[in-house]
């Protein structure tokens, strides 16, 4: 592609939330040539009740066409259904029928938001892509490189979201509201006037109406795992399970509960379609192993860092020792709970983000 | 802006604009017995009787609906639902959504449909619709013209094979309406469907003919307007400005007809010389007059209509869906082209209204802005 990429020219994403919608006011504000863009990632149930409540319905589509209208810029529907279905939902579901806990938004930030977006950005002549996350980027100049940094609001930071953005993705990526408070982006909606200024916080898992459980068993029918045996550290079966598809590590076992202590699930073994329950002791984990780990800022192995196991997780010391090329052993200084593989372990030092990878196993 | 989406929509002509202020004048009731009810149910007969005039056909026959996708929908809803359970439709692969939609409404509802598939041209074997009719087939639907290929339907050879084994036809002719030459009553159909908005009339206006002694359920229930085929106050000065557009359409059609398939053949050698490795897509000796649908190696449409529009030209791809999305296109997926192919169709719909200068800036244009996006793949 010989397209002149455009500096003041920059595709905005826009999902209908109040976020996004900011971002593309304060890009216009400062003089950007604004291109609004919903990515139409997925088809929500029709005729379900689940229709207000998952992403990409008309509803938030024709929110964001009216921001991009209020803010005055041109506005567009990508449709972007087979990228997102082949890379995030597919492989979402894939993960739990492996007994493992996916993360769908970092996946779809790394194979939609920043690859397949990026490259329609591209062929518009755009030099940028802007998204509502609240994550900041700044070039360091002595390293001739860019970094990555959480939020400036410390309640909404989605740094963990975004490990895996290479240099070039960095580059070409603005993140408009990542200095701003969630408060002062309400604030400049409602300043402005914005359609979706008081919209209510979109959901964890876009295209989950309901429980991961009942998603998968729609949509992959055919591929679900059978009901199957609860057992307990020793291999004594404590009781039937729906299928291994339905549990995620950490979670507490339903109300059956019959041994006098809380039970959970402590892990999912996919070849027997066991789920492994033992006391919240039970659960806690010195250190793991992950692959696919990426690096906006390599470090040295054996550094100390701050880990993330898990979106909400507050971070822990830890030290990472580098394997292989893309594969960390990462050990915890005090231990942690509910260590999930499929979920993203990511790394920082304060509030930069040094890169991460994906949870293969805990380690004792 | 350099519009070239015409069979999308089209600008109203200016004499028909001016009709249809002159008719708002005209605010009676057609149903009302006073003097301001006479004068308009007076403009509306006449508009019935001019529109008759010009389709060759009773004016008794021409029912005025809110558009194309209603006179379709009566026409399928009035045949089917008053037997429930029963009767067999076919359909072509490639009908508008108006017929494909409300068919899958009336496969719910207990009625059998086949869907005759299309070669890779967009063409219409008449022989495959004879094979699709079953002893209680009651409907075959196939277009007169095809809204995305521009692809021109055996009409006459369909009707005949109807009439012959006992069926009903409906042509849908939304997109032929104003662009070939109709004599319906000449014709072997048995129910014809138009819209105003496609022949430079105004938008929420149309018509459903009913060949003479037919008869079909109401789909809307009401006054007595229509003759009772479809209640509700008519859309008056929208009837009397299609009229209008409609003999402005028809007068000098041949001539125009020559002049709007030069002007589209010059944008499709055009962009042939300019892109190579560019296909037509549908069939080449068989389109209506102004339309192309061409793919550009190594072009998403989704992109290119994006750059086009910023570039201040007007074109169309895939289907349009409710978001603003564009899913790939029915009508080139049936033709047997890729997911990915089929949401990369270039649409170019030319008429009246467009020159030969729009149609060099246009060329001038689709190099600068796309060239960029096939070199060095």
């Amino acid at each position: 592609m010989s397209q002149v990429l455009d500096k003041k020219r920059v595709v905005c994403a826009m999902s209908g939330g109040v976020d996004s919608s900011v971002a593309a006011l304060l890009l216009k504000e400062q003089g950007y040539e604004v291109i609004g863009v919903t990515l139409k990632l997925w088809d929500p149930p029709q005729g379900t009740t689940f229709k207000h409540t998952t992403c990409c319905s008309v509803e938030d589509i024709t929110d964001a066409r009216r921001v991009a209208d209020q803010v005055g810029i041109p506005f567009y529907v990508f449709n972007s259904k087979t990228p997102f279905k082949e890379q995030v939902v597919n492989r979402f579901v894939d993960e739990y029928l492996k007994g493992r806990t996916p993360n769908p938004c970092a996946m779809c930030n790394d194979k939609v938001k920043f690859s397949y977006l990026l490259e329609k950005a591209y062929e518009l002549g755009a030099y940028y892509v802007a998204t509502g996350h609240f994550a900041r980027k700044a070039w360091n100049e002595t390293q001739n490189h860019w970094e990555l940094y959480c939020g400036d609001d410390p309640k909404k930071d989605q740094s963990y979201f975004l490990f895996s953005l290479n240099q070039e993705q960095l580059e070409h990526t603005l993140f408009p509201v990542g200095e701003m408070t969630k408060e002062q982006v309400r604030a400049l909606a409602t300043e402005h006037g914005l359609k979706t200024r008081a919209k209510p916080e979109s959901q964890e898992i876009c295209f989950v109406p309901q429980t991961h459980g009942a998603f998968i068993e729609k949509y992959a029918p055919d591929k679900i795992g059978p009901e199957g045996d609860f057992v307990d550290e020793q291999g004594q079966t404590l009781g039937r399970h729906k299928g291994i598809h339905h549990y995620t590590v950490g979670q507490r076992r339903g109300t059956e509960v019959a041994e006098g202590q809380r039970l959970y699930v402590k892990s999912i073994d996919p070849k027997t379609q066991k789920i492994v329950m033992g006391p919240d002791a039970t659960l806690w984990g010195n250190g793991l192993m992950a692959k696919g780990v990426r690096w906006v800022r390599p470090v040295m192995s054996g550094t100390q860092i701050t880990a993330r196991i898990r979106y909400r997780h507050e971070g822990a010391a830890a030290v990472v020792h580098l394997d292989a090329t893309d594969q960390v052993r990462v050990e915890f200084k005090e231990p942690q709970r509910a260590i999930s593989p499929g979920q993203a372990v990511v790394f920082y030092l304060g509030k930069e983000v040094l890169g991460g990878g994906w949870i293969e196993r805990g380690a004792p | 802006m350099i519009y070239f989406d015409n069979n999308a929509t089209t600008a109203m002509d200016p004499q028909v604009r001016e009709t249809y202020q002159e008719a708002l004048v005209h605010f009676g009731n057609p149903s009302s017995v006073h003097g301001p009810g006479r004068q308009a149910r007076k403009l509306l007969n006449e508009s019935r009787e001019k529109i008759a005039e010009l389709l060759k056909v009773k004016d008794s026959t021409l029912t005025f609906t809110s558009g194309g996708t209603e006179a379709l929908n009566a026409a399928l809803l009035g045949s089917f639902l008053p037997e429930p359970g029963g009767g067999h439709l076919v359909v072509s692969a490639v009908e508008h959504h108006a017929v494909l939609a409300a068919s899958q409404f009336l496969e719910r509802m207990g009625v059998e449909v086949t869907r005759v598939p299309v070669d890779p041209q967009g063409r219409l074997q008449v022989d495959q619709v004879a094979l699709a009719i079953k002893p209680h087939t009651k409907m075959v639907a196939v277009m007169w013209a095809n809204n995305e290929t521009g692809n021109i339907y055996p009409v006459q050879a369909i009707g005949a094979l109807a009439q012959s084994r006992g069926v009903l036809y409906l042509c849908d002719g939304v997109q032929a309406c104003g662009k070939c030459e109709l004599s319906l009553s000449e014709l072997p159909v048995d129910f014809f469907a138009a819209s105003a908005h496609k022949f430079h009339g105004p938008k929420g206006v149309g018509l459903l003919y009913m060949r003479d002694g037919l008869s079909a359920e109401p789909h809307l229930w009401g006054g007595r307007q229509e003759r009772g085929r479809r209640a509700g106050t008519e859309h008056l000065a929208g009837i009397v400005a299609m009229a209008e557009a409609l003999r402005l359409a028809q007068s000098g059609q041949k001539e125009k007809v020559l002049a709007l398939q030069k002007l589209r053949d010059r944008l499709e050698f055009g962009i042939l010389a300019e892109f190579s490795g560019a296909r037509v897509l549908g069939d080449r000796e068989n389109r209506l007059p102004g339309t192309l649908n061409i793919l550009l190696p190594g072009i998403q449409g989704e992109t290119a209509l994006v750059n086009l529009d910023r570039a201040g030209i007007a074109i169309s791809i895939g289907a349009a869906c409710e978001s603003g999305s564009v899913d790939p296109s029915h009508v080139l997926l049936a033709m047997g082209l890729e997911e990915n192919e089929a949401a990369s169709g270039l649409r170019f719909s030319l008429s009246k209204d467009n020159t030969d200068a729009e149609v060099e800036v246009a060329l001038k244009t689709l190099s600068e802005v796309l060239k960029p996006l096939t070199s060095s793949i």
